[in-house]
């Protein structure tokens, strides 16, 4: 996730933690109660929707999606 | 009775959806925080009174510290509604905001007050879940303007903050297998009034493990030291009452979290594990606040490192413990609460007039908006804790807890920082606030509505630094009694 500059590749970055997590989750305890599962798969899939929509909204304000263009605010 | 409270900034932010003015949003947003404020007091009195309730088969609950939370999260949400409409409606009279982006921020608001005040009543460690949803949330309030800058800062926010918080669920997933190991396989293994209950019996192993991967990924939400960088470009990019709710209230959810797990995780690792990491981080994000406070060129920013440092303040308060050390933390909490906000509101004003965030193009605020720049003295006097106000006292019960416990280096360096941010705050505010107004600012406040939010700040920044009143002391001491669990009979018997 460090590595990369698309913005795309950080939210898969993302998204592949959240697997290990939950394998790791199931591995460690045959998994977390249904509650609290059913809240995690929702947070993701709004998380990444809204990601989305952010990666869009880069696109169209800086008319390309490299993080590299992301660095005004410093300090 | 808790459900009532969620499901008011709910219904308001879906009732939102059907306004077709400005006047009816504004009515319907202040009607909708105003029944929220009534019924969270109301909660409050509740649990003060009565204990601890459970609702909805103990998937929500409210103890002492559920309701403290609330008790900020709705007074400081009532007041960021009041201000809204003073400076959201400043924005939309100059066009930056239309109809549709102005309900899309009260439908926000509403939604973000709502997973604010879960945070506290959720009786579970799926706290994960609400926190998360505060992010979601405060994203799309982020990218409301569009600019350059502000979906920049929502990027980093978003990115940040969800990888951050992802391992605090990893925290979350290692204490349950330390709670399956004892209590087996239940829906109960995760709730922090069973959890609390057999805290002694951990695994210190598994515990300390989960305690640093949750006061990593709660401290990038709590904005603690090397985990900050997402915090001053979020909170200088929102409206100004979206970085008071951001500073004044979220942080404090996210510290609520870590309190929440430091309190189960002390009883099987011993009280120098957890106190040390938490007096360490609070040191760091003191001593790194402090040099880009001094050198800041952007008060907003300015603002947001300040609220790095308070966090850094909060998280050494709880680290030193002891009674002492716990309730100036919890008590700090709230007056950071009050006084953030009133700075960021008065900023807020500062910015409307004249429309830069940069501290060297703006002088002379107490000349050209008298009453907004007296606010900005008496805030930026009580933010870097000088003696009249409030913040002044929970400062000062934190220090002689330190001192009490033995943690004199740190005690030391504590209060060398502050003395180095005062200066720096200081400075950089007068530079603002004194001196001639520059040319082409007419004399005149914002709106009246902004001044009113912030005379109601004022009041408990006042209040609280001479007078604490014994309900609200008695209030806190519970919240402290809770947080160090000296007293089991409180969950036995349901009542202090």
């Amino acid at each position: 996730m460090i590595s990369r500059k698309k913005p795309l590749m950080q939210m898969l970055g993302f998204l592949i933690m959240e697997n290990g997590l939950f394998l790791g989750a199931i591995s460690l305890t045959y998994g977390m109660p249904l509650i609290v599962e059913l809240g995690i798969f929702f947070d993701v899939l709004i998380g990444v929707l809204i990601m989305g929509i952010l990666i869009f909204r880069i696109n169209k304000t800086f008319d390309s999606i490299d993080t590299d263009m992301l660095k005004n605010l410093i300090g | 009775m808790i459900e009532y409270l969620l499901f008011i900034p709910i219904l308001t932010g879906v009732l939102c959806f059907l306004t077709r003015s400005k006047t009816q949003i504004e009515a319907l947003s202040l009607t909708g925080s105003t029944v929220t404020l009534i019924l969270g007091l109301n909660l409050v009195k509740y649990v003060y009174q009565n204990g601890i309730i459970m609702e909805w088969t103990n998937t929500l609950f409210a103890d002492m510290f559920s309701a403290f939370i609330v008790l900020i999260v709705s007074i400081v949400g009532f007041v960021a509604s009041i201000y809204s409409i003073g400076y959201m409606g400043h924005e939309f009279k100059h066009g930056i905001l239309d109809l549709k982006k102005l309900r899309l921020y009260y439908i926000l608001f509403h939604m973000f007050m709502f997973t604010m005040l879960l945070v506290g009543v959720t009786n579970n460690l799926g706290l994960w879940i609400a926190i998360e949803m505060t992010t979601l949330v405060s994203t799309l309030l982020l990218i409301l303007y569009l600019r350059k800058s502000s979906v920049e800062a929502a990027w980093k926010y978003m990115t940040i903050c969800t990888v951050g918080i992802t391992f605090a669920l990893l925290g979350t997933i290692l204490t349950y297998y330390g709670a399956v190991k004892i209590m087996g396989e239940s829906g109960d293994a995760l709730n922090w009034t069973s959890l609390i209950k057999v805290a002694d019996q951990f695994d210190p192993t598994i515990m300390k493990l989960a305690f640093i991967f949750i006061l990593i990924g709660y401290g990038t939400k709590a904005g603690l030291a090397p985990m900050h960088t997402w915090l001053p470009d979020a909170h200088s990019e929102a409206p100004s009452p979206v970085s008071a709710l951001l500073s004044g209230v979220l942080l404090n959810c996210a510290m609520y979290g870590i309190i929440r797990f430091y309190s189960i995780a002390t009883k099987s690792t011993g009280i120098e594990f957890t106190s040390n990491l938490l007096i360490v981080f609070g040191l760091l994000s003191l001593g790194i606040a402090m040099p880009f406070i001094i050198l800041q060129e952007d008060y907003k920013r300015m603002l947001a490192y300040s609220s790095v440092e308070h966090m850094g303040i909060i998280a050494i308060g709880i680290g030193f413990g002891g009674t002492f050390g716990v309730f100036g933390a919890l008590l700090h909490m709230f007056n950071h609460a009050m006084t953030k906000s009133l700075m960021f509101f008065g900023a807020g004003n500062v910015h409307l007039k004249h429309g830069t965030k940069e501290i060297n193009k703006v002088s002379g605020v107490v000349k050209s908006m008298p009453v907004t720049g007296a606010m900005l003295l008496i805030g930026g006097l009580a933010i870097t804790g000088s003696p009249p106000f409030s913040i002044f006292i929970s400062e000062f019960i934190i220090l002689w807890a330190g001192f009490l416990q033995g943690h004199i280096i740190a005690s030391v360096l504590f209060l060398l920082f502050i003395i180095m941010i005062f200066a720096g705050f200081f400075y950089n505010l007068s530079k603002m606030i004194f001196g001639n107004p520059k040319p082409g600012i007419t004399t005149g406040e914002v709106s009246r509505w902004t001044l009113g939010a912030m005379v109601i700040l004022v009041v408990f920044v006042f209040v609280l630094g001479v007078y604490i009143p014994p309900t609200f002391y008695d209030m806190i001491m519970k919240v402290v009694a809770v947080v160090r669990w000296d007293d089991k009979k409180w969950l036995i018997f349901g009542q202090f």
